[in-house]
């Protein structure tokens, strides 16, 4: 990606006599590429290829007139010479997790947010966590129990699905995913779709869909290796600092692409408060290893497959309030493997069949100083298993339908739940037609879907979800979905018995707890008056209903008892304005606000921890001679708590905590920056950056890194 | 001289792993035994007469009881006779009266003072501790969070001396009065933690000072 992008800033130079003369082809090129672009939508399979070798190359006056030529009969991309951050936002970029099947983001009926790979590079970040802390209307904060979470339309991590290429993985802490297991050398691009989104994906889709797509190989031969140092201020990270190295090498022939990458991190973690012995994040270090081979890659016929390892220790210490010290630390072992068989026939059509196997295991340690009364081990070792036939099949060109069986397994073993194992599978039939209703000026299209599951402990789920898009005028879009989502309680929700030998209370879970169901309704407007300038507006609604939340708990205990009970709802909704352009040649500006509301209908106040108010600045520079600088910004408004113990972690305490305090965590700016120099047409460039430039955070209620700064140097071949 | 060496004894009789075992069988027995006499993990002299005392009464099941006027565990084989004066089960607190002990001539009252010393110093009387003001133990439940969650056999009003909140137990720096098994002494206490110095719930820690 690097290499063409450097490429085109070489051509860009060397065309420079031409620049009059080509904005004139452009301009042309761009009129008759919007009418054309319609009858693309028809091709959702035909991949672009932003990357061929002869987008690269300068145009010549001879090749101008040669493609004014071609012009009248097929279809063009834009020249990548007019567009510098091409990498950073391709309209034409192909988008899966709306539909599930191939379509250009530009058409795409579902609204989803991409982040590509150039713009997870820009960000300097390691893991998906730090890649999704500076994306409007996302929320990362750190986990209490180390790595960090995600809050998605206002609502908490357990209420987002994730998706490796599309497929369900495993492990769970405490209800939550950890973002900082998923390291993005693996990342080709990440896939947002915020709403309930079970009618193509099932369970746990209330908030929104994070799908993560794995890098393929695209060219013959490919070889990436990045080195990383950062450290910040001594009395908060120590003298050790953070290193991480990463290699990634990749082929590509007739018969087979395969890619292979690995990587190694270590971080001394940080203290924000460095007057007490506990620390603040963890230290960790871990290593990966991944590849994905897909065979036949340009035929009918393909087989792919993929794996993903993680080994990660992490350690920290932690301190109670009645002065227990503890020395805690997570082992912990993840693994993913995918495989699926796809043939494809006629223009579009496609019949795949995919299966994955996900194994995530976490050994957790306890160690109090000066005692062993209080010391634990526990083990959890979450697996499951998934197989999914889908077949895509264009009834006519009006219809494209998509349908398919999916068969899922998860078993749990647990030291914490009652009885040790618990396993659940469940079956789900799906159907979708994305519909076009109306091509004629105006372009109407319409997606209706439905989806049944049957869990092996919950019965059967029926959710549908109704998505439209009406291109106005090539400047307009208009979209709105109505959808469904459900999330079925989780075997720690189900059968939890937690007893904190410590301080005296039970908190267990339910076993007569129902899922709990959300249904979401959004719309959005995007408005491009002009080639450089894009605005988009949007607007959502989601209820979730039979909300699971503490509660007292009817066993005796010491002191107390809770318990996990279906009550009542809770709302979030909220709107969205984005502003996308180019003021000038070299640079690329956004701005996002977001505005979100949240209500917990059971003590009628804000769910905690939720912003109202958001922004998010972004500035890309890329100058010519390989300068590239990205600033990040974003602003966060003050979020209410009510409670300070996270002992509770993962469902609503409204109904224990005492209603009559409110603390605010502060607002704050967070902000990144990066610059990075590349030499040798790409192949090597030098990277310096800022995390935290403002030095912003509080121990309680936004205990995030402060200030850090990294430096490195990567290679590619 | 090689026979000789071979004739000594290569290995200790006991090896340290086996010591190791045993001695963690010992505690453990131990630990569930009420009759152990280990419980007490300090009771020392402080500043102005006082002694502060730290109990082990992290068992769930049983009793740990306290002769002050001995300054000394009592075993639970004893608990009904006259020889101690209180008594812990975590953070829960009998004094030898009522229901604990019928044959019991103890009791406790809430002092309007606020230091142990001050209490001990001061006549009973004009601290609103005359003879009827001393509460024998009974039936009652536990001061848990969301309304009573469990009963027990203690003293209501001594078991009252800590606040609640999720995670963490606080002295409310009550003083009492308590009467001794005997029906003649009187001590002024005070209920200072429940932890131990490693953050251990269950040892609770207790000031007092014998009243003349």
């Amino acid at each position: 990606m690097m290499l063409v992008h450097l490429g085109i800033q070489l051509s860009v130079g060397k065309s420079f006599l031409n620049a009059a003369k080509m904005k004139f082809f452009l301009s042309l090129v761009l009129f008759l590429y919007i009418p054309i672009s319609f009858s693309l939508l028809s091709q959702p399979k035909t991949k672009p290829n932003p990357t061929s070798p002869t987008n690269t190359e300068p145009l010549k006056k001879d090749d101008v007139t040669q493609v004014e030529r071609k012009e009248e009969t097929k279809p063009v991309e834009k020249p990548p010479e007019e567009d510098r951050f091409k990498d950073i936002d391709n309209q034409n970029a192909i988008v899966v997790t709306g539909s599930r099947g191939e379509r250009r983001l530009k058409d795409s009926t579902v609204a989803t947010e991409v982040i590509s790979r150039k713009r997870i590079e820009q960000t300097g970040a390691r893991n998906l966590g730090e890649v999704l802390e500076t994306q409007l209307g996302l929320n990362v904060t750190p986990n209490a129990l180390g790595g960090s979470q995600v809050q998605m339309l206002g609502l908490d991590s357990k209420y987002v699905l994730f998706l490796v290429d599309g497929q369900r993985i495993a492990g769970r802490l405490n209800n939550t995913v950890d973002l900082s297991r998923f390291k993005v050398q693996n990342i080709e691009r990440i896939e947002i779709v915020k709403g309930s989104s079970s009618a193509l994906y099932g369970a746990d889709a209330i908030g929104g869909v994070i799908n993560i797509i794995t890098r393929q190989s695209e060219k013959p031969e490919h070889y990436q290796f990045r080195a990383t140092y950062g450290n910040g201020r001594q009395l908060n990270y120590g003298t050790q600092g953070e290193k991480n190295m990463i290699a990634d090498v990749g082929f590509k022939n007739d018969f087979v692409a395969a890619n292979f990458n690995g990587g190694y991190n270590q971080s001394a973690g940080y203290d924000l408060d460095p007057t007490t012995k506990s620390t603040t994040g963890n230290a960790f270090q871990d290593s990966n290893l991944g590849g994905n081979m897909t065979f036949n890659p340009d035929g009918q016929l393909k087989v792919k497959t993929g794996i993903f390892y993680l080994s990660r220790f992490q350690q920290g210490i932690i301190s109670q309030k009645s002065g227990g010290l503890f020395d805690r630390s997570n082992s912990t072992n993840d693994f993913l493997g995918l495989g699926s068989i796809e043939y494809s026939y006629g223009k579009k059509n496609l019949i795949s069949f995919r299966g994955n196997y996900a194994r995530w295991e976490n050994k957790y340690k306890l160690d109090q100083r000066g005692s062993d009364e209080l010391d634990a081990k526990e083990l959890t070792n979450d697996r499951s298993s998934q197989g999914t036939i889908q077949l895509d099949h264009e009834l006519t060109e009006k219809h494209m339908l998509t349908m398919g069986i999916e068969s899922y397994a998860n078993e749990l073993e647990s030291d914490r739940l009652t009885q040790r194992f618990a396993f659940r599978t469940r079956k789900a039939v799906f159907f979708q037609d994305e519909w076009t209703a109306w091509k004629n000026g105006i372009i109407w299209r319409i997606i209706p879907g439905i989806r049944h599951d049957v869990d092996s402990q919950f019965g059967g789920q029926s959710t549908p979800k109704l998505a439209t898009r009406i291109d106005l005028t090539s400047q307009i879009v208009v979209r709105a979905s109505y959808g469904f989502g459900f999330r079925p309680p989780t075997f720690q929700e189900l059968y939890l018995r937690f007893e904190n030998p410590g301080v005296g209370y039970v908190v267990d879970g339910n076993p007569r707890l129902r899922p709990e169901k959300s249904r979401t309704v959004n719309a959005d407007l995007e408005y491009s008056p002009l080639k450089n300038l894009s605005l988009s507006f949007s607007v959502f609604r989601n209820v979730i209903t039979d909300l699971i939340q503490y509660n007292y708990g009817t066993s005796v205990s010491e002191f107390a008892t809770f318990q996990l009970t279906n009550i009542k709802e809770a709302y979030t909704r909220g709107g969205e304005f984005g502003l996308r352009s180019r003021p000038f040649k070299y640079t690329a500006f956004e701005l996002g606000l977001n505005y979100t509301e949240t209500r917990d209908l059971t003590s009628d106040r804000p769910l905690e921890g939720r912003a109202m108010h958001q922004a998010t600045t972004n500035l890309f520079i890329n100058a010519p001679m390989g300068w590239e600088l990205a600033i990040r910004t974003k602003w966060i408004g003050k979020r209410p708590y009510y409670s300070s113990t996270n002992d509770f972690a993962g469902s609503s305490t409204t109904l224990i905590e005492s209603q009559s305090s409110v603390t605010y965590g502060k607002e704050f700016a967070l902000v990144n920056l990066r610059l990075e120099k590349k030499f040798f047409e790409g192949r090597m460039s030098l990277f310096f950056g800022v995390d935290n430039l403002l030095d912003r955070y509080e121990l309680t209620y936004n205990p995030i890194r402060p200030r850090f700064y990294y430096g490195g140097i990567q290679a590619q071949f | 001289m090689i026979t000789a060496i071979g004739c000594a004894r290569q290995h200790e009789s006991v090896s340290e792993q086996t010591q190791f075992m045993n001695q963690f069988l010992i505690q453990t027995l131990r630990a569930s035994d009420p009759n152990s006499l280990d419980k007490v993990i300090y009771s020392r002299a402080d500043t102005e007469g006082t002694t502060v005392t730290r109990i082990n009464a992290t068992n769930l099941d049983f009793f740990i009881y306290f002769s002050m006027q001995n300054n000394a565990q009592i075993p639970a084989s004893l608990a009904s006779s006259s020889g101690w004066d209180i008594a812990f089960n975590r953070y829960k607190i009998s004094s030898n009266s009522g229901n604990t002990n019928s044959a019991g001539l103890g009791g406790v009252c809430l002092s309007n003072l606020t230091s142990v010393s001050v209490a001990a110093a001061t006549d009973r009387t004009s601290q609103n501790c005359s003879d009827d003001k001393f509460t024998i133990d009974g039936k009652s439940s536990t001061q848990g969070v969301g309304g009573s969650v469990g009963e027990f056999i203690g003293n209501a009003l001594l078991t009252d001396w800590y606040n609640y909140e999720i995670g963490n137990l606080t002295t409310k720096g009550k003083i009492y009065i308590v009467k001794g098994g005997n029906g003649s002494n009187y001590f002024a206490v005070k209920i200072e933690s429940y932890y131990s110095d490693a953050g251990t719930s269950g040892y609770p820690t207790f000031r007092w000072k014998k009243l003349p």
